[in-house]
């Protein structure tokens, strides 16, 4: 293998893994509660993570490899437009990154009943965020509830 | 045909120039309101915000900062009615773009 295409491909792959291991936080929404002082309880903080996948970059991001690998090699490259066709698919207003499992939300309501049996919470915030991967395409979409919970009983720290 | 004074044009670039660095596009991204009391004589408000570069940003602490903020201007009592408003702001070509978090509410 050219030596060059060896270094590209290492490049490729340190890169990769440092999109993967550190993100960037994008804050969609964030909705408070009423906080009420008087309670005395124990804050909690429950998330539900979904992964996101951007599958317009990453066609567009294997386009560029693709590309630069060709040229590398000398080869004549035709450039396909798979990026735009996969965008047609995912287009229209959104909230982050689509997920393949609308449904992940869900679990909140049964997190916050592990977590406090007694039901009984205050200061309800809840933040709607996301960790963009960069150009990897990858997303990690999280609602995040904090709460007080009042009567919190075997869960006590 | 004859050419602007070269004061005039200084002054026109550095306005434009202080235009597109102060003013920025808002976008609205939340805005939510929880039940109003019917006593509202001790309105309250926090604010916290965030600039970013490039749309980076690595946490999203500064919304803790409107909550203590909020929570302290109410020691002992309850916030009710908070209003909650979430944008975001581009500034200058959107290198630069900042996230403010606007809360108000009633301490009783």
């Amino acid at each position: 293998m050219n030596p060059l295409i060896k270094l590209l491909k290492q490049t490729a792959l340190l890169c990769l893994t440092l999109g993967v291991s550190s993100g960037c936080v994008k804050v969609h929404h964030v909705q408070l509660g009423d906080i009420d002082n008087t309670a005395q309880g124990l804050p909690m903080e429950i998330a539900v993570r979904e992964i996101g996948i951007d599958a317009e970059k990453v066609a567009k991001t294997a386009e560029r490899i693709n590309r630069l690998s060709n040229a590398l090699q000398g080869k004549q490259t035709r450039t396909r437009r798979s990026s735009n066709i996969m965008g047609m698919f995912q287009a229209g207003p959104k909230t982050g990154s689509p997920i393949y499992n609308d449904r992940f939300g869900e679990k909140l309501m049964a997190e916050i009943h592990q977590k406090c049996p007694s039901a009984k919470v205050r200061n309800v915030h809840s933040i709607r965020q996301a960790t963009d991967y960069g150009d990897t395409g990858i997303t990690q979409e999280i609602v995040l509830v904090r709460f007080t919970c009042l009567d919190y009983g075997q869960n006590a720290p | 045909m004859t050419t602007p004074p070269r004061t005039f044009k200084h002054l026109f670039m550095t306005t434009l120039a202080t235009l597109s660095l102060t003013t920025g596009c808002v976008h609205v991204n939340t805005v939510s309101l929880t039940s109003v009391p019917a006593e509202r004589d001790k309105p309250i408000e926090a604010q916290s915000s965030r600039m970013m570069f490039f749309g980076a940003a690595f946490d999203s602490d500064f919304i803790d900062d409107a909550i203590d903020e909020l929570s302290e201007k109410c020691p002992q009592g309850k916030v009710e009615g908070v209003l909650t408003k979430f944008e975001t702001i581009d500034y200058f070509l959107m290198i630069v773009a900042k996230q403010e978090l606007n809360v108000r509410g009633y301490c009783r």
